[in-house]
């Protein structure tokens, strides 16, 4: 997966929404985002989060923090 | 009357140092060239000394010299002459980031060939910004790949590489902790001329806390720089 693809579902993406968002689909869970866009799952995803999980996520998050 | 013999006809014989009653007029009657085996130049050049053609050996340290028969400081020529720079830069990638416990590759690198197995290679990194999220401490090192080699950290010791953030600041609001980088390595150990890809690799103490090295659109550029030994 590479950041782009969320990028391609979610206008703006801001430093920190799609590592937060990721965490908060799987907490603890290790990633890394590399310089190139790769999005590097050290467990393999094994819960197969997809692109569209993580922009929708963001959308959740997002909508959140206008709450407060 | 003592008579005066003056002979009009041109000398024959010896003439001894002791026959001459003057002195010789070297302006007028001396010419051709001074051989070096005599005390001479060997030249007919006005110039006092020529420096390619009557001077050889070494001139010692003391007297100026480098007490060297050829090149510069060292015997070599080139010392510390700046051969190559090359450089990775980006100011408009995706935020570079982990949650990684252990050191993996950040993607950020920058290859070089040395000219010379002795050279030096001079690795300069710099980040505008990076993040810490609350209670977490991260690191970066840096690694080296020779050819189609693996990776392998060369920044083992801490006083060649400081990179390594502590989280300062209990139960602070997430990414508090904000760094500007540069930092910088001299490897002097890869004694090859085949190309050498330096990376940043990072980890974060913990999964549950994320480490930005860079983030979306903020400049990160990585340098290699090859000084002759």
């Amino acid at each position: 997966m590479k950041h782009k693809d969320i990028e391609n579902l979610i206008e703006d993406i801001k430093s920190t929404e799609v590592m937060d968002a990721i965490q908060s689909i799987k907490p603890n869970t290790e990633i890394t985002i590399k310089a190139e866009g790769d999005i590097i799952w050290h467990d393999g995803n094994s819960t197969n989060i997809t692109a569209q999980q993580i922009a929708d996520k963001i959308a959740e998050l997002r909508a959140e923090k206008g709450k407060l | 009357m003592a008579l005066t013999v003056v002979k009009t006809t041109a000398l024959s014989g010896t003439i001894t140092n002791a026959q001459l009653a003057g002195s010789i007029d070297l302006t007028a009657k001396v010419t051709g060239t001074l051989p070096t085996g005599n005390g001479g130049t060997g030249s007919t050049a006005t110039t006092f000394v020529n420096v390619a053609s009557n001077v050889t050996g070494t001139l010692p340290v003391a007297n100026g010299g480098t007490a060297l028969s050829s090149g510069f400081i060292n015997g070599v020529a080139n010392v510390g002459k700046i051969n190559q720079i090359t450089r990775t830069f980006s100011m408009t990638g995706s935020a570079v980031s982990t949650t990684s416990t252990s050191m993996v590759d950040s993607g950020i690198t920058v290859s070089i060939t040395p000219s010379a197995t002795d050279s030096v290679i001079m690795i300069d990194f710099a980040c505008g910004m990076s993040t810490i999220q609350e209670d977490t401490a991260a690191q970066t090192s840096l690694y080296r790949a020779i050819g189609a080699g693996a990776d392998t950290e060369i920044s083992t010791n801490p006083y060649d590489w400081s990179y390594t953030n502590t989280a300062i600041s209990a139960g602070s609001p997430n990414y508090n902790n904000y760094y500007q980088h540069f930092t910088r390595f001299f490897d002097t150990t890869h004694g090859t001329t085949s190309a050498c890809a330096y990376k940043i690799y990072f980890l974060s103490a913990s999964a549950a806390r994320a480490y930005y090295l860079a983030h979306s659109n903020i400049v990160y550029s990585m340098i290699a720089t090859e000084i002759l030994a």
